[in-house]
């Protein structure tokens, strides 16, 4: 069975939020996102795909409101 | 119910300290290396099973590392690698492993390097395996 782009993705950023984000605010939405997606899938916190998607643009916005200083 | 979990979940993390707190607290990897567990687990047809094997790995790992069997963090790496049954795994499950022990393993040299595991470098490795035993632990539990 092939690797989809989605498992793909997945898989970068479990890997980014295991080694650390350090300075990337790009990086740290992504870590937001795998945070709520497996509160969601390991806890069975009511969040649907759509609210995750949320949670995480508010805090890449934030992000780069603190990159662009 | 989801409206308040969500405004809960978001105040919290809202504002730099928040941002601050996601980039360097450990609970970000702990996060992630429980959701890589369980994704992992929940590939399997028979997940159950392959919750204990997590467990089992995990803990004889652990007991590697307590007694001085595997001392430093290439040891330790090498270990969990050769107690894997690799051909078993689809490319998924290959990739999606190999990557989370290569980052474990990053993770850690850049925590506390290279030579051999102090006291405490064992209670930091200790740690990520607790994480993955935990994760596979409540997989059992909410699935059994």
């Amino acid at each position: 069975m092939a690797v989809t782009d989605k498992q793909r993705k997945e898989i970068t950023q479990i890997q980014r939020a295991i080694e650390g984000a350090k300075g990337s605010a790009e990086i740290s939405a992504a870590t937001v996102s795998v945070l709520l997606a497996g509160a969601s899938s390991m806890f069975g916190v009511p969040l649907t795909p759509e609210m995750i998607a949320a949670g995480s643009a508010l805090l890449a916005g934030i992000g780069n409101r603190i990159t662009r200083g | 119910m989801r409206v308040s979990v969500l405004a809960l979940i978001l105040t919290l993390l809202s504002g730099c300290a928040a941002i601050q707190f996601a980039e360097n607290n450990p609970y970000v990897a702990a996060a992630a290396v429980q959701a890589a567990t369980v994704k992992f687990i929940d590939e399997s047809s028979t997940s159950l099973y392959r919750a204990g094997d997590v467990i089992a790995v995990a803990e004889l790992t652990k007991e590697q590392v307590n007694t001085d069997q595997a001392t430093t963090l290439s040891a330790v790496s090498d270990l969990v690698r050769g107690l894997v049954d690799w051909n078993s795994l689809n490319q998924y499950e290959t990739l999606l492993l190999s990557s989370v022990i290569d980052s474990v393993e990053s993770r850690l040299l850049d925590d506390i390097g290279a030579g051999l595991l102090s006291e405490q470098d064992k209670v930091r490795v200790n740690h990520f395996l607790d994480w993955v035993i935990e994760a596979a632990e409540m997989y059992k539990m909410r699935n059994q």
